[in-house]
């Protein structure tokens, strides 16, 4: 036995070595940190994930801080990294998860989480293909649908082309069923042949495809761009007072409202138009200004009624966000220094009359660093340090704060702080720099 | 008895072993007799299964070989089959730990008798001390059968005298030897069975002492007879 | 399993110089490596103190050991390099060697009265141990090399440093060393499958010689396709597909398992029966 002293102990060695390094963490330098609560109610901070870096000198480590403590993205384990679900549409949504869990042969191959729909007695899944049978840049449009009908589990799949040859592209943006009919909302973009050959790109459209929800038969198919929206998606400049001719770049863009949970059934859907403009040029400075107009289409009665303009001066702001949950329409616009909060009903197409204005410091600082808006709540991470002022500010100086859309009420407040012990707590802090501040959205 | 029946191998588009069918007894001192590329080499690696066969049985002692075999069958190989490295001494050490029929106070005897030196490299050995040191391995296994390929190539005279000494001794006596050599009439007066290759097969197969005592044909007589037909 | 292990004990006590010159090597160059370059920093440091007269720290980033060896990647990876390279070619040596030269062991191996199949595992966990036996000693090495860091530069300048960001400072080591052990495992199970392959491919060529290297080839060819081809196929990198990532990877890791289990099976198998001396 004396002999193989030298096989055993490399043997020994190369597992112990190995096995050492790897029980005792490979994450190297990477403090953890908890969200500590100031003010409020921590359950409102359940849905929150606040992203940053852990910056301790030998580069960055990306984390995310959330009520449960901090992840680091270093080191993902074979299961994460291989055996779970990596595709972004199966993880990311609570109703897509639930809807794979339930009907797993259905969900393959989804890829647009708009196009789905699902009641207790329906699921159903409706996309738009362009492609070309004669690869001579003819594109023929159809509408795919496939219906699951919860009671039998069977799926009844339906292909109607649309007998249309000037689309551009086309993309769904809705499903919804009103009793029998199914209503396709697609966003469409037309082109026109040209004289000489190729074609030129013609103005965007909403339309709603009605479908049979039995036979599959395209029953109708409604353009609904209300001669309002239109007429300021016109071509000129942002508003009488500006010369078109100071206009350096102009962006329309048509979308809808993202809905909180997109299969869920629902009347309604908002109908967004939205126009930014820069205007400026020689010994001009700069100015974005953002024109924002909605509209809500019924799909039961098919009609489309803008919906009243906000009395705040919305061109102030820089950005929006906007959500449709139920039947409420939360608009949020906001820059650096405030934020902006206008709620329509969309039942009754009126606006709510307590539009909130509020200004970071209100809230508790002095800059607002990253705001999103999720399920009738705003979220938003707050800096103590000026917008002005140049860098950016580690976590002494961030608080996380999160609002109740319809009051403006502070619901929670809180901020990172280290898990150690107290005589680092200052060093580690300094560290770590927030920056970014996520909703789950459903 | 090593008994090969029917034995075929095809090597290089030729067939090297052609329906081969011979016997080796126990007791007896076996010589295959052949002309160069007949394949001599090719039977023995065949019968310790290190080349494999196309056709045909190879059976020891009426059994189907396995690896039972070698503790009952050794093998003198023709060049050195130990690492260079290993001093011979390590040779003998990795021939005890593996088999049962090892005999290392006859290993040890034999190393003495061909006065070899059990601290040198196996590496560093000329052709005869080479040589010896095979035959040690392959002797100081109480096997019951020896294969031995060329045992006298290429060896001096001295050596050559020590080695035939081996044969007549009692480390030979019981088993049954199968041997390949080119020397046929410096070794006939040491061989009791003759098998004489032909075109892959046994073209004859006899006794030595009943073909002199009766026909009074030496080997080297019955092989030009053979050959010339 | 007597018979394997002493087998076993015989390949690596023939390998053991080589080895123990591989970690000597690494140990000396790596060593040194970082001498020289806190060395180096260390005099950039005074140079600019006294030519400006301010002192170091703030112009320089403090001193850390896991800077040091980003600095270093070259001559670090040298000795990493070359011991890859001398066990990929001992992989096959491990066979040939005992074929080719003066002497034919393969002889003496295939002749034991024990199972083939225990000279095959022996050389098989051979490789494996001296792999595993040089990560080990790398992971040894860092402390050390972090010590030496530690002694040369001033105390006072030094930031410290953990040995998990060291390792991951050097580009070679974010394959060799990664951070996850379910990367290590992934990529170290793709590596033993490799050789796997490779053993089944040395074994075809030694039963069929000239054929055997075409089969042998072509064997090998095929197994990398069904390794690396299926998952780009059904679609593991797309945001959508058919089937689901996890599906996907199970299939994969089935198939995986599958070449292995086949190329265990046929290198036993041509070794029992088909090889030739």
């Amino acid at each position: 036995m004396k002999r193989y002293i030298l096989s055993m102990a490399l043997g020994v060695f190369a597992v112990g070595a190995i096995g050492t390094y790897y029980a005792s963490g490979t994450e190297g330098d990477a403090p953890l940190y908890k969200l500590v609560t100031l003010e409020g109610d921590v359950q409102e901070a359940a849905n929150m994930q606040l992203g940053g870096h852990y910056i301790g000198g030998v580069g960055s480590k990306a984390l995310e801080l959330t009520v449960a403590g901090t992840k680091y993205q270093l080191a993902p384990s074979f299961y994460e990294k291989y055996l779970q679900d990596n595709r972004f549409l199966t993880t990311q949504y609570e109703d897509m998860k639930a809807l794979k869990q339930d009907h797993r042969n259905f969900m393959r191959g989804r890829s647009s989480i708009d196009s789905f729909y699902r009641d207790s007695d329906w699921v159903i899944y409706a996309d738009a293909v362009l492609y070309d049978p004669s690869s001579e840049y003819d594109w023929r449009s159809e509408l795919r649908m496939d219906v699951l009908e919860e009671a039998t589990g069977k799926v009844a799949k339906h292909r109607i082309d649309l007998d249309e040859s000037n689309i551009e592209w086309f993309r769904v943006n809705d499903v919804q069923r009103i009793g029998d009919e199914v209503h396709i909302l697609a966003q469409v973009r037309q082109r026109a042949k040209l004289p000489e050959g190729g074609w030129k790109s013609l103005s965007e459209e909403f339309r709603d495809y009605v479908v049979d929800l039995g036979s599959g038969k395209l029953l109708r198919r409604d353009v609904l761009m209300s001669e309002q929206l239109k007429a300021t998606a016109g071509t000129s400049g942002t508003s009488e007072a500006e010369p078109a001719a100071n206009v350096i770049r102009s962006d329309l863009s048509l979308s809808i409202a993202p809905i909180q949970r997109t299969s869920q059934p629902s009347e309604y859907v908002v109908l967004q138009m939205s126009r930014s403009s820069t205007t400026g040029g020689e010994g001009v400075k700069e100015k974005t200004t953002l024109v924002r107009k909605y509209a809500v289409y019924s799909y039961r009665t098919g009609k489309l009624t803008p919906l009243p303009e906000s009395s705040t001066d919305i061109s102030a702001y820089s950005h929006s966000q906007s959500e449709l949950n139920g039947d409420i329409l939360t608009v949020m616009y906001f820059d650096n220094r405030s934020l902006a909060i206008a709620r329509y009903n969309v039942a009754t197409e009126t606006l709510d009359p307590g539009e909130l204005t509020l200004t970071a410091k209100q809230a508790g600082g002095q800059s607002i660093k990253s705001v999103t808006l999720a399920q009738d709540r705003v979220y938003a991470l707050l800096s103590s340090e000026d917008s002005n002022k140049a860098g950016l500010a580690d976590s002494r100086q961030i608080t996380a704060v999160v609002l109740d859309a319809g009051s403006g009420k502070t619901l929670y407040r809180g901020e990172a702080a280290y898990e150690g012990p107290a005589d680092k707590a200052e060093e580690f802090r300094k560290k770590l720099w927030l920056t970014n501040i996520y909703a789950n959205r459903s | 008895m090593i008994e090969l029946k029917e034995v075929r191998k095809r090597y290089r588009g030729r067939n090297v072993l052609n329906g081969l069918s011979f016997t080796a007894e126990k007791g007896s001192i076996t010589c295959l007799i052949g002309m160069n590329g007949a394949g001599k080499s090719t039977i023995m690696k065949a019968i310790m299964g290190l080349v494999p066969i196309k056709e045909g049985q190879i059976l020891i002692d009426g059994k189907p070989r396995g690896k039972w075999m070698y503790e009952k069958v050794s093998f003198v190989p023709d060049h050195l089959t130990m690492p260079l490295g290993m001093k011979m001494s390590e040779g003998l050490t990795f021939m005890a730990d593996f088999y049962e029929s090892w005999n290392a106070e006859r290993a040890a005897e034999l190393m003495r008798f061909f006065r070899l030196e059990p601290k040198e490299k196996i590496g560093n050995l000329s052709k005869g001390t080479a040589a010896k040191y095979n035959l040690v391995l392959g002797l100081a296994l109480n096997s019951e059968y020896v294969l031995m390929d060329e045992p006298f190539s290429g060896i001096d005279l001295f050596s050559r005298e020590m080695i035939a000494d081996v044969f007549s001794s009692e480390l030979i006596e019981e088993r049954g030897v199968l041997l390949t050599t080119h020397e046929i009439d410096e070794v006939e007066y040491l061989i009791d069975k003759a098998v004489i290759l032909q075109d892959g097969k046994a073209g004859l197969e006899f006794d030595c002492e009943t073909m002199r005592s009766e026909q009074g044909k030496s080997i080297v007589d019955v092989m030009r007879e053979v050959y010339s037909r | 399993m007597r018979n394997y292990l002493k087998l076993l004990h015989m390949e690596i006590h023939r390998f053991r110089s080589i080895l123990f010159v591989l970690m000597g090597l690494t140990a000396l160059v790596q060593i040194c490596a970082i001498a020289f370059s806190t060395i180096g920093e260390i005099n950039e440091r005074n140079a600019y103190f006294q030519q400006t007269g301010k002192p170091a720290e703030t112009f320089f980033a403090a001193m850390s050991f896991t800077r040091m060896v980003q600095n270093t990647q070259f001559w670090f990876a040298v000795p990493v390099g070359l011991s890859i390279a001398v066990l990929v070619i001992y992989a096959f040596l491990i066979w040939y060697r005992d074929w080719f030269g003066r002497s034919t062991f393969a002889f003496r191996l295939l002749a034991l009265p024990s199972e083939r199949r225990n000279v095959y595992f022996a050389k098989l966990t051979a490789i494996l141990t001296f792999i595993f036996a040089m990560l080990g000693f790398q992971l040894l090495l860092m402390p050390i090399c972090r010590a030496v860091f530690t002694m040369i530069a001033p105390a006072d300048q030094i930031q410290p440093s953990f040995i998990a960001d060291a390792i991951f400072a050097n580009q070679a080591f974010k394959i060799l060393l990664p951070r996850s052990f379910g990367e290590f495992f992934a990529n170290y199970g793709l590596g033993i499958i490799a050789l796997l392959i490779l053993f089944a491919s040395i074994l075809l060529e030694r039963s069929y010689r000239w054929l055997g290297i075409a089969l042998g080839l072509a064997y090998a060819g095929l197994c990398a396709a069904l390794m690396f081809f299926p998952p780009l196929a059904l679609g593991a990198e797309y945001s959508v597909g058919y089937l689901y990532t996890e599906e996907i990877y199970a299939i994969q890791i089935a198939i995986d398992l599958l070449i292995a289990i086949v190329s265990v099976w046929l290198g036993l198998y041509l070794l029992k029966k088909k090889v030739s001396v």
